[in-house]
């Protein structure tokens, strides 16, 4: 199995007085076909690390090796191009652009990667099929469901085949019904081999995961066998 | 869709790129979402580029209108005063033209006529129809006696009531002849002069040779007698004050070069005593014209572009904190700051030049309205219409520079939360 994910003593603090530990030193393993959950109430530093793991933001301490790289050493050019080729994002409040088609949508996700644009349509077109919108391609996003919404999200985070698709509270904005239907096209996915993680603080999404972590006050506890916690003691920020 | 297999990547992420094709597209469909803001935005580039296009338009119009309708007379006649130019030398006194000033004059090419004129310095002549001064004319100066060369008679373009004009003969041999002003006839009470009337001046008999009616230069000379400069150069002296003139009349274009040449040709040795008068240069007068019109107005058009860039950029400003989590999502998706600048720079610039063609196309028009509505040949300048839209364009490049900074410096972190 291909390790994805790799972290090494990763932490975030502040430099305020007094410091803020965002995110305590942890240890982390994600290999590929994972389905992990952070699971942890709001304001647990669950964001920070689905930050961090997303190369959207530099650990204060610690070492990330993301499929091979460590990445912690890389410029912010290559860091963008790691984020643009090879993560996927989900995000809780969709973050479509209104006035674009779902096609549309999709395909930007390839505009800074994919030189063709008509690769990027096919591309979309497929994506969408993937999530089972093949019937919405034209739609606007003001006349799509909330979770149909959700599912364009998602088939622009897989559109361009990414080793690691993060999502960050999926569910929250949906009803159950919806929720459910999202939760199903992940369960696809994971089932087709995308590597996923999943920031929640809904027990029914974290139940869904093969793997869980729990976080709270910025410090991780497994309770999972395969990703061990780190040490609970706070090491002094470098 | 498959996932492509690890071994096939290049070992090296390669770096995202922004194709510039697709960063057009990218900036117009951001404007074209938008489209009531847009047009609104334009509004002040608008505005600024259109007067500008159509102060310069009409400036350009307006003179063709003054060169096209220029003044025939006033272009075809050329003075020249026994008067050294300004602070050289002094006044001789004397009269500087030579004798044979009408046939040098005629030698020059462009000159259709002309010759010298002067007062005579007869200080209140007697004038009268006999020789016992009975039925002389009240001693008021009414009437002028003129010294008149026959060109100068040519040159005024007189319309003769009867008789003829006194010629080069009665130059030649200083004859005794006059020519009189209709109004001076009229006080003379002289009607024809087919019965050869005689005028006594100062008890000298002159041969009314014709009245003239009318005359379209000199025409002061209507109410004087007008005598041969030859003959009142021997009988009453030089002229004193005011001194004599040269009215030359010349071909259509010929005026300035005349006028150049003149001075030297009457007098060879000394051009310089003598100050040729030619009338306005059109050039010089349109330059005037467009100055005076345009300098204003054109203040005016920068104004209004200053208030465009103001919008444009205001505008961008608004939309980049608006659109934060897009400029968020856009970073999550690979697109580096510089993509981010790029394509809010392009928008603003799209913007600026769409202002730009809208505006010119309006100035273009209200020259071609105004021009057909006072009935002139519209005329533009390519140099003023084709770099308008460019200037529109600079504008929103101007404009978007900060908004555009702004945005590339938006965390993506801070941008998704929103």
């Amino acid at each position: 199995m291909t390790t994805i994910v790799e972290l090494r003593g990763i932490g975030k603090s502040y430099q305020t007085t007094p410091v803020v530990h965002a995110l305590q030193p942890v240890d982390l393993t994600i290999e590929a076909g994972d389905w992990l959950a952070v699971v942890g109430p709001s304001g647990s530093g669950k964001s920070t690390l689905l930050n961090l793991l997303g190369l959207l933001d530099r650990p204060t301490q610690g070492r990330y090796v993301f499929a091979g790289v460590d990445v912690s050493t890389l410029g912010e050019r290559e860091r963008t191009a790691l984020r643009g080729r090879r993560i996927g994002f989900v995000f809780q409040q969709f973050h479509l652009l209104p006035h674009r088609t779902a096609v549309e949508n999709v395909a930007l996700a390839l505009l800074y990667t994919t030189p063709s644009a008509g690769q990027r349509t096919t591309a979309a077109v497929q994506a969408l099929r993937r999530v089972g919108l093949g019937h919405r391609l034209h739609a606007l996003p003001s006349t799509m469901s909330g979770g149909e919404r959700q599912r364009v999200a998602i088939a622009r985070a897989l559109v361009g085949a990414p080793d690691l698709v993060l999502c960050d509270e999926p569910t929250g904005n949906l009803d159950s019904a919806n929720a459910h239907a999202v939760l199903d096209v992940l369960n696809d996915l994971n089932a087709d081999g995308v590597t996923l993680i999943v920031i929640t603080h809904d027990p029914d999404v974290a139940a869904r995961a093969r793997s869980r972590v729990h976080i709270r006050d910025g410090s991780v506890t497994s309770a999972d066998p395969r990703s061990a916690p780190s040490a609970t003691t706070a090491k002094a920020p470098a | 869709m498959t996932p492509v297999p690890r071994s096939e990547r290049a070992p090296e992420t390669p770096p995202t790129r922004l194709r510039l094709k697709d960063l057009l597209a990218e900036a117009l469909a951001g404007l074209a979402q938008r489209p009531a803001r847009s047009v609104l935005t334009m509004l002040g580039t608008i505005l600024g580029v259109g007067s500008f296009v159509t102060v310069l338009g009409l400036t350009s119009t307006a003179s063709g209108q003054i060169s096209k309708s220029f003044d025939l007379l006033r272009d075809t006649t050329v003075t020249i005063n026994d008067t050294p130019p300004a602070g050289t030398t002094t006044r001789t006194g004397q009269l500087d033209f030579p004798a044979d000033t009408d046939a040098r004059l005629h030698h020059l090419n462009g000159v259709v006529a002309g010759g010298i004129w002067w007062n005579t310095p007869l200080r209140n002549p007697a004038l009268s129809r006999t020789p016992d001064r009975t039925d002389a004319l009240p001693d008021d100066g009414a009437v002028t006696v003129y010294a008149a060369s026959p060109g100068t008679l040519q040159a005024m373009q007189p319309t003769l009531q009867s008789g003829t004009l006194y010629n080069d003969f009665h130059q030649a041999h200083a004859e005794h002849v006059c020519v009189l002003g209709a109004a001076a006839a009229h006080l003379l009470g002289i009607t024809r002069v087919d019965n050869q009337p005689a005028v006594f001046i100062n008890d000298t008999p002159y041969t009314v040779v014709g009245v003239i009616d009318d005359s379209r230069q000199l025409t002061q000379a209507l109410t004087g007698i007008l005598i041969p400069s030859s003959t009142a150069l021997r009988e009453y002296g030089p002229p004193a004050d005011p001194p004599a003139h040269a009215l030359i009349r010349t071909r259509v274009g010929a005026a300035q070069l005349v006028a150049k040449q003149a001075p030297l040709a009457l007098r060879p040795n000394q051009p310089r005593l003598l100050t040729a008068v030619p009338p306005p240069d059109p050039h010089h007068l349109r330059d005037e014209v467009g100055t005076d019109l345009s300098n204003l107005f054109l203040v005016l058009a920068a104004l209004c572009l200053a208030v465009g860039a103001v919008g444009i950029a205001n505008t961008t400003l608004v939309a980049v904190m608006e659109r934060t989590p897009e400029i968020g999502l856009r970073r999550s998706l690979g697109a580096r700051p510089r993509h981010i600048a790029a394509q809010f720079l392009t928008e603003s610039t799209a913007l600026g030049l769409l202002g730009g063609l809208i505006g010119t196309s309006i100035g273009v028009l209200a020259v071609i309205i105004a021009a057909l509505w006072e009935n002139w040949t519209a005329i533009l300048q390519p140099a003023s219409v084709i770099p308008a839209p460019a200037i529109g364009a600079i504008v929103g490049l101007l404009a978007g520079l900060y908004p555009a900074l702004r945005a590339a410096r938006t965390e993506p972190l801070d941008a998704l939360r929103r």
